[in-house]
């Protein structure tokens, strides 16, 4: 009844009132509904976003530089363990925050850390000037390691609260020292990364060698993780982003103990010859596999920028043996007789008389040849010598008398091609290393920048006894190569295999130089035949009479070839400075590896009972006996010579060592043909 | 016909089932606010844990650093001409036997 007399109380003017507030309330619900369409569906996005931030934080994950490994399948019956040459350390970088660090401090923290991380006291006056600048950043040091780092928190914590001082002003920031467990070994080819990283990426910088041939594949990406912000704790809210991408390993052909072998001895021989400096390529001459690259004076990765900082020490840094080339001298002789023995089978093939006979007796006692003002000269006269005399006695004269007989049947342009198709001269190895030289050998018809010929009548006369043109030491190891193979030319490589393994664990081959595939195919250059009776020739080079006896490997048989090259100082071929050097293999029937040793500028003194210091029979031969030696020893090579001991050795048994009888025959030939009753063999 | 005893006895039915139901539901919804809590305790255990196996990791790298170091092939080297490892050779290939992993093990 009430209700019904409210009801009727209701005046038209206040029913008027009642429409006006409902559609008020209905237009500002409305309204309200707008907003909020708009804000959770049209501008959803944007403020979820926003909140998220208000919320999250994004992490970077740090990801793992790939490292190199050593090559520990060479030696069978041993376990393949990984042996890295590279370890990535952690370690933390010192900085402070400046502003947060009251004046009336600064001196006594700045001492107290300089102590701390132990720096030198010429670095005084910068360490402390980082506390003067206004910046909430400032580095102090760099790479300290674990230990240091607690006790400076351990010293800083009571101190920042004692003084009230905000704890983060001194803060550490995490990242990986590229360590080196060998040290030096191997230095100039792993190079290294600097110490700072590229600002924006965070990607290491590679200072040279396989670290910056191999950058793309060793870096890796940095992945993006979220975090939940919270005032105590962060909260892990596992939502990776962006998963981190690890760099890829690579494993190399190059073996640990074989490179600290050649290493050692190289630096022994640089020092006996007092040399400027050396180095020596190891290769598997059937895969083209390189097991050791040593260069002396070494370069140490840890301590780069000494190197870098020094216009002298910087030339340690290079690899010579890639981006070094010089004329080879006596150890193209090889090459030389067998381009004359395939120009015999050359004029065969078109029905006209051989080129030459390696027994027939040639006159060496006149150097004089087209072209030439000078007379080639040998280092001793020989007036008569076959081939395998010329060889072991490194002739000159004899080298020039093929040539001349090679371009006077066949042409200049055969001759060439011989050497650049053949022997792949002029040509770089495509070894993965930065700034390999491709060498030179001169082309007819082409002018040098000051107007002469690159290829003149004398050209291959200086051609066949190595000056003329530029190789660098594993083109060298290539050419030996074919004749330690049986006639392959092998692409040297210094990777076995590139791995990349994902977050799960999964590996994958990026490249693979291991597979039978790659082996197959390397093209035959030479004929069996061919590569038999030069190989004979330079078993003679280690024997008496020859020029590298010293290189003569007791136990076991090699051959190879010395060389003595003048080296071109102002335009001009020096007298007094000279690269020597010693190219070969053991065992010369079944070889296991090819090594070329070379010495730059050995001392130009005479040694009384050792002989001519500069002559690669002196400096480098030894270097070679010692390194193949170690080499064979560490691969259980058994002893192919078991009598080839030295005079004295109990081992030693004169009418059984190896080649000594055959030796003993091409002497008597010697001594018919040039009537000196005893054995010189002091030629270069 | 339904009596008021029948009625009184239905109504104290429908509210033991929905006491029942509640009780239920808060066991539930408490189970879930549990497991919730002991989700976040362990979310919040990642970072120090994650920490922790960064050092170890470290530990790892320094002390392999350490090990490859001390096994350097040029301190083998030098440790290979002391007198006492004089007795120690590289053995030649023809007198190491090689077998397959199978017949080792028979």
């Amino acid at each position: 009844m009430t209700n019904r007399k409210n009801h009727h109380n209701i005046t038209p003017d206040n029913k008027k009132k009642m429409i006006v507030v409902a559609i008020s309330i209905f237009l500002l619900f409305s309204l309200l509904i707008i907003q909020f369409f708009k804000l959770q569906i049209i501008d959803g996005d944007i403020w979820s976003e926003k909140a998220q931030n208000l919320h999250e934080i994004v992490v970077t994950e740090p990801f793992q530089r790939g490292t190199f490994y050593s090559n520990t399948s060479i030696k069978k019956g041993h376990p393949e363990t990984s042996q890295p040459f590279v370890i990535d350390v952690p370690k933390f970088h010192l900085y402070i925050d400046p502003v947060a660090i009251p004046e009336n401090h600064r001196k006594d923290i700045a001492e107290k850390l300089f102590s701390l991380v132990s720096l030198p006291s010429s670095q005084w006056d910068e360490f402390f000037r980082q506390f003067t600048i206004k910046s909430r950043s400032r580095k102090l040091t760099m790479w300290i390691g674990k230990d240091t780092k607690e006790n400076i928190l351990s010293w800083w914590s009571p101190l920042a609260r004692k003084n009230k001082i905000a704890r983060n002003a001194i803060f550490f920031i995490n990242d990986y020292q590229r360590s080196y467990p060998f040290g030096k070994l191997l230095g100039q080819v792993l190079h290294t990364i600097r110490s700072t990283k590229e600002e924006t990426t965070k990607q290491a910088l590679p200072t040279g060698g396989l670290e910056h041939y191999f950058n793309s594949q060793l870096k890796g990406s940095l992945g993006k993780r979220t975090i939940i912000r919270s005032l105590r704790h962060p909260i892990e809210k596992s939502t990776t982003i962006v998963p981190p991408e690890n760099g890829a390993d690579i494993y190399l052909t190059i073996n640990h103990y074989l490179q600290a072998i050649t290493e050692e001895e190289l630096a022994k021989g640089v020092k006996r010859a007092q040399a400027a400096g050396g180095w020596a390529v190891l290769m598997e001459p059937n895969t083209g596999e390189i097991w050791a690259l040593a260069q002396y004076p070494f370069f140490n990765p840890s301590n780069y920028s000494e190197y870098f900082n020094d216009t002298e020490l910087i030339n340690y840094t290079y690899v010579k043996s890639a981006v070094d080339a010089y004329e080879p001298g006596s150890v193209m002789k090889p090459v030389t007789i067998a381009t004359a023995l395939l120009a015999n089978k050359a004029l065969q093939s078109m029905g006209k008389k051989e080129l030459f006979s390696p027994d027939e007796k040639i006159a060496t006692s006149s150097g004089h040849f087209p072209g030439r003002s000078r007379p080639i000269r040998d280092t001793h006269l020989h007036h008569f010598l076959n081939m395998n005399l010329a060889m072991q006695k490194s002739s000159n004269i004899y080298m020039g008398k093929l040539a001349q007989r090679i371009v006077d049947t066949l042409g200049n342009d055969w001759y060439r091609s011989i050497l650049k198709d053949t022997f792949a001269l002029g040509q770089e190895t495509g070894i993965e290393l930065p700034s390999e030289s491709s060498g030179l050998i001169p082309r007819p018809g082409k002018k040098h920048p000051n107007g002469t010929l690159e290829w003149s009548l004398s050209t291959p006369y200086s051609l066949a006894m190595g000056y003329n043109m530029q190789v660098n030491s594993l083109q060298l190891a290539r050419i030996y190569s074919i004749f330690a193979n049986g006639g392959f030319l092998v692409k040297p490589t210094l990777v076995r295999k590139i791995v990349k393994t994902s977050n799960n664990g999964k590996e994958e081959i990026i490249l693979n130089n291991t597979t039978p595939e790659r082996r197959q195919s390397f093209p035959r250059v030479l004929d069996a035949d061919i590569v038999e009776k030069v190989v004979t020739a330079m078993k003679y080079v280690t024997k008496p009479g020859g020029t590298a006896k010293r290189a003569d490997i007791s136990g076991y048989t090699e051959a190879g070839k010395s060389n003595t090259s003048e080296k071109i100082v102002n335009g001009v071929y020096s007298k007094e400075k000279y690269i020597a050097g010693f190219a070969g293999f053991a065992p010369a029937d079944k070889p296991r590896f090819v090594l070329i040793v070379t010495i730059d500028e050995p001392a130009h003194i005479y040694i009384p009972g050792l002989g001519k210091n500069w002559h690669g029979g002196h400096s480098a031969a030894p270097v070679f006996q010692q390194i193949a030696r170690n080499t064979l020893e560490y691969l259980g090579v058994s002893p192919d010579d078991p009598h080839g001991y030295p005079t004295g050795d109990p081992r030693h048994d004169s009418q059984k060592a190896d080649w000594v009888m055959e030796t003993k025959d091409l002497q008597k030939i010697y001594e018919k043909w040039n009537e000196q009753p005893h054995i010189t063999g002091k030629s270069r | 016909m339904i009596t008021n005893k029948q009625k009184d006895r239905s109504g104290i039915g429908i509210f033991v089932r929905i006491i029942t139901c509640i009780i239920f539901l808060c066991l539930l919804v408490y189970s879930y606010i549990d497991k919730q809590n002991d989700v976040t305790e362990r979310r919040l255990e990642i970072p120090t844990i994650s920490r922790e196996i960064r050092e170890l990791e470290g530990a790892t790298s320094k002390l392999h650093y350490e090990v490859e170091r001390f096994e350097s092939p040029v301190h083998l080297i030098e440790l290979s001409r002391k007198p006492e490892f004089g007795h120690l050779k590289n053995p030649y290939l023809e007198d190491i036997l090689q077998l397959p992993e199978g017949n080792a093990l028979q």
